[in-house]
């Protein structure tokens, strides 16, 4: 590894960083905007300046921006130069002299980069004295704000949007001191990942327009780490609540998984937490016919504990429920009784996706980013797993890249020269799907077809990868080449039993001709494959064998089985219970309702399509009579055997091997930091004591966690805690999420500590 | 001390003697409540929010008053008012909590909380000690 010399003082570094990256990840300062992990360098900004020279005899040196200078062996440079630090806070005095100064009122204010990156620089008097320039803001759609005077023309929206994530409706427009970024009119952002923006932005052009409602200041915002349930991804996100209202969710750093960024499904899809349609309070019907009303806790669970007393009861479980809640049913009900809530086809493709992830190697998005190629088998990622859609994208982007600078060697970072050089070349990315799908342009070749084609599509491409021919014409044989080129193939599929049987054929054939291949299935819910493992019997059973009484979890029967039977089958039923945090046409024509409460505010486990297990933890305490689904369920029981999360983890993993290493998700509730609880809120938590004052002057005490390590206070240890553990990003002088580099071992790499989550599946063929 | 001043009780004497004089001066004490007592030009009381000349409070709810509070007894809940404008939807100051240090006033961008010098604040309801926004518009006593 080269060495460098910062002051005269030797640090070793990674050969192929740059020197803005290299000095961020030995701890050094460097103010920067254009620069990003993710997107490489492309020096617009000239923020990064640092002073290079030519021995250790040169005083003189000479300033350059060390995001385009590469690190090389024996490199001397300063820092803390008197040059550069004028340098530095000209540029950003040059850059503030349009920069409205809004911050009292921008919504950026308070983890702004470009305020972190002021004060770090030190400019801090504006002589400016003119009027500033000013654009016109778009509307662009219902979750980004636009305020295109705040800009500083770093580039990053665009280069992540256009660039990273092949959005096509954003772009840059105008000329010298009037560049503008957004669409060519106002309108909706096209792109899954428009959201992105809102953290890539170093200032306030984009913010979280849903946030926006809120005015909330990170400062004061509570939040815990957890995970998104929308799709079988399981990308790992940050809850923020103020006033007991989830204000925003964030992208939380994961190496395997989502890394930087997130999609807009997850970002912005958790706005049930504050719905209209929340149930807040338990409800209850005096008899058949009677309507819903609200009801006392105690009232709620008599009821419900008598109506499941001495009959034979059956339960229903969720894949949008934590494995804890669903565990927590089938030992209430018991195994024979207990039902996954599936549909016939998510249950039978569940069941196969189990089957198959425990005889084939899977990969993680990381994983398939790095890949050589993949094959995407009649699943539409951008609507099924947007996040997956991404990570394939960035390896039809990286891997003519990996080719290129081979012969002509550009850093991988130096983004635009890359750029130039691999133009419109595509890597080895084929897609088959039913329909066109957004990925098509990303992929060197498409195929189109019913469900059935693409399957015998995939079963071509597994004989022509076990029999090599000379023909090339045959698309099969085209991507059969392709993939026993590659050093490391993915095969994606999901949804569709033959289809997911044709990509085990391919990966297989792989693996028999001794390549390295790995199988991706998509799953459509945050805990579909934890179910599975979990087991149970098809719901399509439940409408033949009906039952007195029938307990239904965060689940919509009329979702998952045709109307009539739905229907049927809740006629039959004498007493249905059901557990759910928002109105459903289940919940309607229940007989007891008990309020969940729902992902941000519970602590749960899920498992992703990789069957990795990840904790999600609640960031703040639900309203009183809202409690987390295993606890009511334990309420059912006879005695309390269940008082806090670790205890029904424990539970959980003796009664069922496949979860065995569950528990080990994350730390456990007597987890201590110096013997302090890891607080949910920032030293910098305003209002702590008048907020609850025109209730009682008395400041409250704040809600107990016994589930958890995490505490709903300020208070506690100001240690960076372990990764599965970290609440939100923020290091002295850096406070907005660019405070990630200081989480990291190394940038961009994985988080100190390892990365969070256990993965639950071992394969048993090896290569 | 000499034997003899103590035996002649010379210092006894000589406080006397100050206490006699003090007797004939103007007395220093103020009879408060019916004579107040002039107040320093930069003694820290009771809040205020300022406003702008057509009435409305030049707050614009950036919350950073709240965040340097060190006793944490300011609340802010911003809304947009007319034309998008920021401005406080509650604004309240715990009173008694507070400790008076100015930070509030030192680190407001526009001016927009001042202490001014009203210190009379005693109640027998700790409830009346928390100030909401009319209260802290409203212009200080005496």
């Amino acid at each position: 590894m080269p060495v460098i010399y910062i002051d005269d003082q030797p640090y070793e570094v990674a050969a192929h960083h740059n020197l803005l990256h290299a000095c961020l990840g030995l701890g050094f300062d460097i103010p920067y905007f254009c620069w990003h992990p993710a997107l490489g360098s492309v020096g617009a900004c000239r923020q990064c300046a640092v002073k290079v020279f030519r021995d250790e005899h040169d005083r003189r040196g000479q300033i350059v921006m060390s995001c385009m200078t590469p690190v090389r062996d024996g490199l001397r440079l300063t820092i803390d130069d008197p040059d550069v630090r004028r340098f530095r806070a000209t540029i950003i005095e040059w850059l503030m002299v349009n920069h409205p100064h809004d911050c009292p009122v921008c919504d950026e204010g308070g983890h702004c980069h470009l305020q972190d990156m002021t004060v770090m620089t030190g400019h801090n008097y504006r002589r400016h004295r003119f009027a500033k320039r000013t654009h016109r803001n778009q509307d662009l759609g219902p979750h980004i704000h636009h305020e295109m005077n705040r800009c500083i023309q770093c580039y990053r929206c665009v280069r992540f949007y256009h660039d990273y994530a092949g959005g096509k409706d954003l772009n840059v427009f105008g000329a010298h001191h009037h560049v503008y970024f957004g669409r060519h009119e106002s309108g909706a952002l096209e792109s899954e990942f428009a959201g992105n923006l809102v953290e890539v932005c170093p200032t306030g052009v984009f913010t979280d327009k849903p946030a926006r409602r809120y005015y909330a200041r990170k400062w004061d915002l509570q939040s815990a780490p957890s995970v998104c349930g929308q799709c079988g991804v399981g990308c790992n996100v940050l809850f923020n609540e103020r006033y007991g209202k989830l204000v925003r969710v964030d992208n939380r750093y994961h190496y395997e998984i989502n890394g930087y960024f997130l999609c807009d499904r997850g970002r912005f899809g958790h706005d049930f937490v504050n719905g209209e349609e929340r149930i807040r309070r338990p409800l209850a019907r005096e008899s058949r016919g009677a309507s819903l009303r609200e009801t006392s806790a105690d009232d709620a669970l008599s009821r419900a504990t008598q109506a499941v007393a001495g009959r034979r009861v059956i339960g229903i479980g969720s894949p949008r429920a934590s494995l804890e809640a669903n565990f927590a049913l089938r030992e209430l009900v018991g195994a024979d009784s207990f039902y996954l809530g599936l549909s016939d086809a998510e249950f039978k493709s569940a069941n196969l996706s189990l089957a198959l992830l425990r005889e084939l190697p899977t990969a993680s998005l990381h994983e398939i980013e790095t890949a050589d190629a993949a094959l995407v088998l009649g699943e539409d990622l951008l609507t099924t797993a947007p996040r997956m859609a991404l990570a394939l994208r960035q390896l039809a982007r990286r891997q003519p890249t990996a080719e290129s600078i081979v012969a002509c060697p550009v850093p991988e970072w130096n983004d635009q020269a890359v750029r130039e050089l691999v133009q419109q070349q595509k890597g080895s990315l084929f897609s088959a799907t039913p329909g066109p799908t957004k990925l098509d342009e990303d992929a060197a070749a498409v195929y189109y077809g019913e469900l059935d084609e693409i399957a015998g599509l995939g079963l071509a491409v597994a004989a022509a990868v076990d029999q090599p021919s000379a023909e090339t014409d045959s698309l099969a044989t085209q991507i059969a080449t392709a993939l026993r080129n590659a050093k490391r193939a993915v095969i994606v599929s999901g949804g569709n039993e033959a289809v997911m049987q044709a990509a085990a054929a391919v990966v297989r054939a792989l693996r028999r001709a001794g390549r390295d291949a790995a199988l991706c299935l998509t799953q459509p819910e945050g805990d579909t494959l934890g179910l599975a493992m979990l087991g149970g019997r098809a719901l399509s059973e439940v409408v033949r064998d009906g039952a007195e009484c029938v307990i239904v979890l965060e689940n919509d029967l009329f979702a998952r089985l045709p109307e009539a039977d739905a229907t049927a089958f809740l006629e039959r039923t004498k007493t249905l219970i059901v557990l759910d945090h928002s109105i459903t046409r289940t919940t309607a024509r229940a007989d007891v309702v008990l309020p969940a409460a729902t992902i941000a505010e519970s602590t749960g486990t899920f498992v992703n399509y990789e069957g990795r297990a990840q904790r999600c933890f609640s960031a703040f305490a639900p309203q009183p009579d809202v409690r987390e689904s295993w606890r009511w369920l334990d309420a059912l029981r006879s005695s309390l055997f269940w008082p806090t999360f670790d205890d029904v983890c424990r539970a959980m993993a003796q009664a069922v091997p496949a979860f065995a290493k569950a528990p080990d998700a994350a730390p456990s509730a007597a987890f201590r930091q110096i013997g302090n609880k890891i607080p949910r809120q920032s030293p910098r938590f305003s209002g702590r004591t008048a907020i609850t004052a025109q209730l009682n002057v008395s400041e409250p005490k704040p809600p107990d966690d016994p589930d958890s390590p995490l505490a709903f206070s300020m208070e506690g240890s100001r240690e960076q805690p372990p990764p599965a553990l970290i609440a939100r990003y923020w290091a002295p002088g850096w406070n907005s999420v660019q405070a990630l580099n200081k989480f990291q071992q190394e940038i961009g790499g994985p988080l100190r500590g390892g990365d969070p989550g256990v993965r639950l599946i071992e394969p048993e063929a090896k290569p | 001390m000499g034997k003899l001043d103590k035996f002649l009780l010379t210092d006894l004497f000589k406080g006397l003697m100050l206490t006699l004089k003090y007797a004939f001066k103007k007395p220093i004490t103020y009879q408060y409540p019916e004579v107040r007592r002039p107040i320093e030009p930069r003694y820290r009381g009771r809040h205020r929010l300022t406003l702008h000349d057509d009435g409305s409070v030049r707050c614009v709810a950036c919350g950073l008053c709240a965040a340097i509070c060190p006793s944490q007894c300011i609340t802010i809940e911003p809304m947009e008012g007319p034309g998008g404008k920021r401005m406080p939807q509650v604004y309240e100051i715990e009173i008694g909590r507070c400790v008076f240090c100015g930070f509030c006033a030192e680190v407001c961008p526009f001016d927009a909380v001042v202490l001014t010098q009203e210190f009379e604040m005693a109640t027998t309801d700790k409830s009346t000690l928390l100030f909401d926004q009319q209260t802290l518009r409203e212009k200080p006593r005496g």
